[in-house]
């Protein structure tokens, strides 16, 4: 009767009219209800953006005589077999979902701030194209609002918020670093996945106090309160819908209503916008604060915290969301198959020290591209939930965007040119998928600057200028307008 | 004033009639809708030209057209707009501010004729219906998650037990979600829901946590969301008298945007709005209110689109940043409608008459007004001889305008179709506004432009925009146009009649004039003005396109408004007449 799919319950009508388990939430902007003939209008507004923050760059070529190991090798198309022929990349981890790829070099984040360490400086100009208030590495803030706000203060319900989660140790400097309300006004990451998730659909206030019960439970009790009013209503429109003294024009809006109303319960059971299921929900219950601040639970914080992403986007709860994994000038040991690794900051100076000086640490750049893998990898895991999410139209990752960005392009020179942007999906088909470009001219040693990388994802999923176009204005003004035309499809 | 140079462009016009078979385009949303015509304006069984839904009786009107007492068809299920919603809510819960909960439910359509038309013809499909249930829920458990609002609900007395104390509870709220009492068959069915409660939410507290259930299903309830009219009975001339409860409902959200007080419910209980009389004397007090003051202003603001004024970008050689000046120049209109309508208590006449602006510093030069100082806007006499009213306030006269040129196209249409509800054919599919002409005024490139437009444009649209010749793109006084100087002399067709027939066999009248403030004068004294205003005041509180059938209904408002110009006293005789009290008779 219930068939569990990487993580999600998935209900059958028939057990969810029962009302005996229905982990179902039948929110707004829900596909399955929309007619046909209104589905590419309504995937284009549901559009959304996930931006997953990587530190401390990637190891790619130019730093003395270490090789190439995160571009694909070529311009131009990608597919599954010409990612699996680069398995000396980085980003040949994404294989899988070559078709949904689209890898932007070229882009430079115009260091148009100094805010006195480049990792300051990255993480407040990644998302914002903003100059800051100062100097001071710790207090310098950016001067404008992160792309994930302008989104959600142009696409989302007045009054909410972008969903801004973090994964991974807190260590008092540069913790929380991406998203911006407003100049000076940086928000703070949520590190608990379960905090995240009873936030956003209002299941943990009364219902887990007074309830008792598990998540699991609440969200049944949810469903079943809905199945018993729906009954109720639907008893009214058919009552009004009995009544033979009505005009034809009455009588289609009412029966339009009654049907909104059924396709709702048989939406439930085969949108996007689905649970998750204890198998879910129990693990992530037990993630601590501890243990999502942790370097042994940034990974499992973070795949649960994209797992409360997708949910979040598939319900129409949020049109934004930052993931930042680590904190500023990330210290995280993370392990690769089974080895814990040296700090991650020590490996991207290759040094074990926060500076340029110490002793040095033996292939460091090829453990630098571990960590990259294991970053593919995590990014993968968001791809894949995004993927498992079905739509009337495709998946929930053709409906929007997942970027796999980092606050600097490399680690020993803290450089800022050939940023590594790793998109996937096309935002309905805004964005070109498939293909791998050259935003400026890498070869002659042109770049375009990331706010233009910034417009392009906020103009696909429908942000505007201030004359009422597509987005081309974000950022500092010092920075020249205009989005990237290789990545529009 | 603005002298003609030349006036033999019209040389066979004169005061008198002319009857025209050109230019047949139809009058059926007051203020120039699309055209619907209505079978039998002597209130047979004909359905409405644009009718396409099959079965049913199809739209009908009852009543004679040639008295107060035709009726037009309309919605027995009107969907509250998105702001009556949030109204309701507030009402509803008695919160002392509105829950916000309206801005994710669905946008609605901006192009009908006033935003309580566009809602109450909506259909709850597609997404809307997960919005309201989303809403509710988030409503409900707010108000049960909050001792003191909760308190506000709950029945005083004392009670067996929590069943009993809802029962209480749904039969007083259900009266006021449902605005009417509830039946023994929806007391049952909410008392059984609410007994659910205790295992549908599991909070420990019975009360509260049916309260919450009932909540979340009356106000995804129909009965909430639709200003149900569910009467029936119908007299011989197939008009069906609305109950008190449902007057009470046309009135609250007709004039003030949300559900009835509990006064106006006990007073529907009590009977007193069964007779004209009563329906009156409850206009009357909630026009007394400042809580009616906001349809007032905004009925105006509406029809006249002002809040399209300031965007139309400008040539940088005005210096009229119009981006900067849209809120001063939508201000100036919404404080002048402020204090004609409500303050003066005048109407239409003085609308179109009054040499009044509001300006400020980046204002007052383009009136050619010096002294203005800071950004406030300050009420100021403006030159009588050039300004009168509304329309020849900047934002108007900017707003039917190019970036550089005067547009006499569509200035001249705002009146046709909002002040005299006309409604001249439809452009031709690709019309473009002509460019300028070295050596030609405006206007001469207008003529030359619209001979192909023939009656339409020669009688009915130019004349009026040439009258505002005499001020330039962003609203300045001009003398010359191009080099040349300004003709704004010109003579206006008024047809009469609201129907094709009604137009070919009714005579029409020629308005000579010499400029616009010459040209609002004297409509300001022109009957069919009146008309359309009453007209436009029908839609507006009925929230629905007014029939022909409703015709004498209209022409009694608007002596109304001929002979009081207080607009208060034209609502308090609208609602008196059966186009407000009854409904036409639906099905078979």
């Amino acid at each position: 009767m219930t068939e569990s799919r990487r993580g999600i319950h998935m209900v059958g009508r028939r057990l969810f009219l029962h009302g005996a388990a229905g982990a179902v939430v039948g929110l707004p902007l829900l596909e399955s209800f929309i007619p046909k003939q209104a589905l590419a209008q309504a995937a284009a507004s549901q559009s959304f953006a996930i931006f997953m923050r990587q530190a401390n760059g990637v190891q790619q070529a130019g730093i003395g005589s270490e090789p190439e190991r995160f571009w694909p090798s070529k311009l131009g198309a990608l597919t599954t077999a010409s990612m699996g022929a680069d398995g000396d990349r980085a980003t040949s981890v994404l294989k899988d979902h070559a078709a949904k790829l689209l890898i932007v070099r070229g882009v430079e984040m115009k260091q148009i701030v100094d805010a006195g360490c480049g990792h300051s400086q990255g993480g407040l100009l990644c998302l914002t194209a903003s100059k800051a208030n100062g100097k001071n590495v710790e207090k310098a803030l950016a001067q404008n609002e992160s792309i994930d706000n302008r989104i959600a203060r142009e696409l989302q319900a007045s009054g909410t918020e972008p969903l801004t989660l973090r994964a991974g140790m807190r260590s008092g400097y540069l913790d929380d670093v991406l998203s911006y309300r407003k100049a000076g006004d940086r928000r703070t990451a949520e590190s608990v996945p379960y905090n995240a998730y009873k936030a956003l659909f209002g299941l943990g206030t009364t219902d887990m106090n007074t309830g008792g019960g598990s998540l699991d439970e609440a969200a049944s009790k949810l469903a079943a309160r809905r199945k018993s009013v729906n009954d109720l209503i639907r008893a009214e429109m058919k009552r009004l819908l009995a009544n033979t003294k009505l005009s034809a024009e009455d009588r289609n809006r009412l029966q339009q209503h009654q049907d909104a109303i059924r396709d709702l319960e048989v939406g439930m059971q085969q949108n996007a916008c689905t649970l998750l299921g204890n198998d879910a929900l129990d693990p992530m219950s037990k993630i601590t604060k501890s243990q999502a601040e942790s370097d042994a639970g940034v990974i499992t914080t973070a795949q649960f915290q994209f797992k409360v992403i997708a949910l979040a986007v598939a319900c129409g709860k949020v049109r934004a969301a930052t993931l930042q994994v680590g904190n500023g000038n990330d210290h995280t040991q993370y392990t690769y198959n089974g080895t814990k690794l040296e700090r991650f900051h020590f490996i991207s100076h290759r040094v074990m020290s926060d500076g340029a000086t110490g002793a040095a640490i033996a292939n460091a750049d090829v453990k630098h591209h571990q960590v990259d893998l294991v970053f593919a990898g995590l990014f993968k895991t968001l791809l894949d939930e995004l993927t498992s999410r079905t739509t009337p139209t495709g998946t929930l990752l053709d409906q929007g965007v997942a970027i796999w960005l980092n606050d600097l392009a490399n680690g020993p020179a803290h450089a800022t040119r050939n940023m590594p942007y790793v998109c996937a999906g096309s935002v309905g088909g805004k964005l070109k998928n498939g293909v791998y470009v050259d935003a400026g001219n890498q070869g002659s040693n042109q770049y375009v600057t990331h706010n233009k990388f910034l417009n392009t994802i906020g103009a696909a999923v429908g942000c505007k200028n201030a004359a009422g176009g597509a987005l081309d204005d974000f950022g500092d003004s010092s920075l020249a307008k205009g989005t990237i035309p290789q990545m529009l499809a | 004033m603005f002298r003609s140079p030349n006036r033999s462009f019209f040389p066979a016009l004169t005061a008198g009639t002319l009857l025209l078979a050109a230019c047949s385009g139809e009058i059926a949303g007051p203020g120039g809708g699309l055209a619907l015509e209505s079978g039998d304006q002597n209130g047979g069984a004909g359905p409405k030209a644009n009718d396409g839904v099959t079965g049913g009786g199809g739209h009908v009107s009852a009543g004679d057209p040639a008295t107060p007492n035709g009726v037009g068809w309309s919605t027995r299920y009107p969907k509250l707009s998105n702001s009556q919603w949030e109204k309701s809510v507030q009402q509803l819960f008695y919160l002392a501010d509105v829950t916000g909960q309206q801005d994710a439910l669905a946008a609605e359509r901006a192009d009908a004729l006033f935003d309580t038309i566009a809602a109450a013809e909506a259909t709850i499909g597609g997404d809307s219906w997960g919005r309201y249930q989303s809403a509710a829920e988030n409503v409900a458990e707010s108000i049960v998650g909050d001792a003191a609002k909760l308190a506000k609900l709950t029945p005083s007395g004392t009670f067996a037990d929590a069943n009993a104390k809802g029962t209480a509870f749904i039969k007083a709220f259900g009266r006021r979600a449902y605005r009417r009492p509830l039946t023994t068959e929806e007391q049952t069915t909410y008392t059984t829901l609410f007994k659910s409660g205790a295992s549908l939410v599991g909070s420990g507290d019975a009360y509260k946590d049916g309260v919450r259930v009932v909540l979340e299903a009356m106000l995804q309830s129909p009965f909430f969301l639709y200003r149900v009219e569910q009467s029936t009975k119908a007299n011989g001339d197939r008009k069906v008298a609305l109950s008190g409860d449902e007057i009470a409902s046309r009135l609250s959200y007709a004039l003030w945007g949300t559900m009835p007080t509990d006064e106006l419910f006990a007073a529907a209980s009590a009977g007193e709005l069964d007779k004209k009389e009563g329906v009156a004397k409850w206009a009357n007090t909630l026009l007394a209110d400042p809580k009616a003051e906001e349809a007032l202003v905004a009925f105006h603001e509406q029809i006249y689109q002002v809040d399209q004024y300031g965007g139309q970008v400008k040539s940088a050689s005005f210096g009229f940043d119009a981006e900067a000046l849209a809120p001063a120049l939508r201000q100036e209109a919404h404080l002048f409608i402020e204090d004609v309508i409500l303050k003066q208590k005048g109407g239409i006449a003085d609308l179109l008459t009054q040499p009044v602006g509001y300006v400020n510093q980046d204002t007052a030069k383009f009136y050619g007004l010096t002294g203005v100082s800071g950004s406030e806007l300050q009420k100021r006499d403006l030159d009588p001889e050039t300004r009168a009213g509304l329309f020849t306030q900047l934002g108007f006269l900017a707003k039917n305008a190019t970036s550089a040129n005067s547009d006499p196209v569509h200035r001249g249409l705002m009146i046709v179709r909002k002040v005299l509800c006309d409604d001249p054919d439809p452009p031709p599919m690709m019309f473009n506004l002509p460019e300028m002409k070295p050596g030609l005024t405006t206007r001469e490139v207008y003529e030359e432009t619209t001979q192909c437009g023939g009656q339409c444009h020669n009688t009915l649209i130019n004349p009026p925009g040439f009258a505002f010749e005499g001020f330039d793109t962003v609203g300045q006084v001009r003398d010359t146009d191009n080099g040349k100087p300004v003709d704004a002399a010109s003579a206006l067709e008024i047809r009469q009649g609201y129907t094709s027939a009604d137009k070919k066999k009714s005579p029409s009248t020629m308005l000579e004039f010499d400029g616009a403030v010459d040209m609002l004068t004297q409509l300001a004294d022109t009957p069919r003005v009146h008309e359309c205003y009453a007209r436009n005041w029908m839609a507006y509180l009925l929230a629905r396109e007014v029939d022909p059938a409703e015709r004498g209904a209209w022409e009694a408002i608007a002596k109304t408004s001929q002979d009081s110009a207080a607009v208060r006293n034209m609502i308090t005789a609208l609602v008196q007449l059966d186009t407000f009290r009854t409904r036409v008779a639906d099905g078979t």
